[in-house]
């Protein structure tokens, strides 16, 4: 992997101050470590989706990785770029998106400030009306463009921010809580247009999220954050797959054979009915296995979904 | 990247032409302490009083121009700047490409274009009825001193704003700064009464605080107070102020932006 195509973190420390009472005199202050000591590489050519609770530190992940905040201490690059420094060069291979942040000016078109991207950013007219039309038809937006953000909805205005924070096509955009707030449609739409950007552009997307198929759907790989620690990195797939339960529910053919059923396989009994959850994948050995000892009525095998299960590892966390 | 700020200007002034009502209320805010001033002093001097050494030409023509010269420099906090640091909107801007400082001047000297062209013609119209002169006491010299005097004092205005502004890195609310200096700016500029006119110790200090360069003195160029020494040297120190406040600015930025905690 080339330096320009890394984000690499090692020993990165983010330390809050934080007064702790209010005096006129002498205010107390402590320092809250926000992250702590958290060290990954990645490669910009996949998108990298950050799991965490409330507090987690995935903001605060994201604002460094942008050079918004100065680390209290520990080594970031990202392309090659040291992100406080706020290079110029850095800053147009970047974006911010902030789910629920207005960026556009709310009275007048929204077009307008759409197009003062064209300024900051120094590419034609020609450039700006071409990706406008590639977003907008991707996006489903049409006269809106022509509207003040006040006379909008949330989910017309947030994809209206989510154009002008990248319509300029930087290396790597980084999406802080995306879809908060949104319809399930709008979300669906979101995560389809950061699909089609990604394929289309090459676009590089950091995603944090508490909607877990914001980066399901959109990363291939991940990070799990808790309280400022890095708890997993790697393929999302595999995080997913090693804590997959499933779900047996099985009907037996007497209130006996159910409580026999669940002290040898360790689940839950309601009249004939257990309810096994079984790690991994091996549900079809287990059932197989009942089955020769005990008359089964009926059966059926239900999979935890990724929310279910990205819950179940933070909490365990 | 300098499009990006005169397209940045032409934006903040269709955005100030949506908000018509207040733009034709702050020509009242402008007309109303003028005329005022304008009314009182006539009333002093035709009750044979006299303000210090000024004639009431001259002190007619005085308020004109500080009226429009404290609509162009004035300062204070800037509430987008402070709100930007305390509410953490800061961020989105420190992510692209321009300068912070610059895109706010672009947004700040349109504002005050804008409002200075309308404000000239309505303190025009006020003088004109109030005084019964067509022509303001202002000689040729005194427009070149001035405008000569505006290009140090407008960027110093905007220094001075900026700096006091930026103070909300290291305080929660910095309106009380914006109260403080509501009650002095307007003494402690020219703005109410001219400088001179204040006892010595007090007037020593204050026609050499930054805020009279920017309304005092100005305004005593137009009155044709200064002859070209004194004008000089008013530029020297004026040119001194900027550099302080230069680097008074760049150090609070650049201490201000490590301990930035970008909320939100």
């Amino acid at each position: 992997m080339e330096i320009d195509q890394a984000i690499e973190l090692q020993s990165l420390y983010k330390n809050y101050r934080v007064k702790t009472s209010v005096s006129l005199f002498k205010p107390s202050f402590k320092d809250i470590a926000a992250i702590r000591g958290i060290s990954f590489i990645h490669d910009t050519r996949q998108n990298l989706g950050v799991f965490g609770k409330n507090g987690a530190g995935k903001t605060t992940l994201i604002k460094m990785l942008t050079g918004i905040l100065h680390p209290s201490s520990g080594f970031i690059n990202v392309m090659g770029y040291t992100p406080y420094n706020l290079k110029p060069e850095f800053k147009s291979k970047i974006a911010l998106f902030q789910g629920g942040k207005q960026n556009l000016v709310w009275d007048i078109p929204a077009i307008q400030s759409l197009e003062l991207s064209r300024y900051i950013f120094g590419y034609s007219k020609q450039d700006f009306n071409h990706r406008l039309s590639s977003f907008a038809e991707a996006l489903d937006l049409g006269d809106e463009l022509n509207q003040p953000p006040r006379n909008m909805s949330l989910g017309q205005r947030s994809k209206m921010e989510l154009i002008y924070s990248f319509i300029h096509l930087p290396k790597v955009v980084f999406l802080d809580e995306p879809t908060s707030g949104l319809d399930i449609i709008t979300r669906s739409k979101f995560r389809d247009f950061i699909n089609f950007c990604h394929t289309e552009y090459g676009i590089c997307f950091v995603i944090t999220s508490h909607n877990i198929k914001d980066i399901t759907d959109c990363c291939k790989s991940c990070i799990v954050l808790e309280q400022g620690q890095i708890i997993y990195q790697g393929d999302k797939d595999f995080l997913l797959e090693k804590h997959q339960h499933e779900i047996i529910t099985l009907r037996a053919d007497s209130d006996c054979a159910a409580i026999e059923i669940s002290n040898l396989y360790g689940g839950k009994v309601n009249g004939t009915q257990v309810t096994i959850e079984s790690l991994g994948s091996n549900s079809n050995a287990l059932i197989c296995k009942i089955v020769s000892q005990y008359l089964i009525k009926d059966f059926k095998v239900a999979k935890k979904d990724d929310e279910e299960i990205i819950a179940e590892i933070l909490n365990n966390a | 990247m300098r499009n990006y700020y005169v397209a940045l200007g032409i934006q903040t002034i269709k955005e100030a032409m949506a908000y018509r009502l207040n733009f034709i209320l702050s020509f009242l805010v402008v007309i109303i302490p003028l005329a005022g001033q304008l009314l009182l002093s006539k009333y002093i001097y035709s009750m044979g009083y006299q303000i210090g050494s000024w004639q009431l030409n001259q002190l007619l023509a005085y308020y004109l121009i500080a009226t429009i010269a404290s609509e162009f420099f004035s300062i204070g906090t800037w509430w987008d700047i402070g709100n930007d640091i305390k509410n953490g909107g800061l961020s989105s801007h420190l992510v692209k490409p321009y300068s912070y400082y610059w895109h706010n001047f672009s947004v700040y000297y349109t504002l005050r274009v804008v409002s200075i062209s309308f404000a000239l013609i309505v303190a025009y119209i006020a003088y004109v009825v109030i005084s019964g002169s067509l022509i303001p006491h202002i000689q040729a010299n005194s427009i070149l001193q001035f405008l000569i005097l505006a290009l140090i004092t407008a960027p110093l205005s905007f220094l001075i704003t900026y700096s006091l502004s930026i103070l909300a890195f290291f305080f929660t609310d910095i309106g009380f700064i914006m109260k403080l200096l509501g009650i002095l700016l307007p003494f402690a500029s020219g703005n109410i009464l001219p400088l001179d006119i204040f006892p010595t110790p007090i007037r020593v200090v204050l026609v050499k605080l930054p805020s009279a360069y920017l309304v005092y003195h100005p305004s005593c160029i137009m009155s044709g107070v200064y002859n070209w020494n004194e004008f000089v040297q008013l530029v020297g120190e004026a040119l001194l102020w900027l550099l302080l406040f230069l680097f008074i600015v760049r150090w609070l930025w650049s201490k201000g932006r490590r301990s930035y905690e970008a909320i939100g």
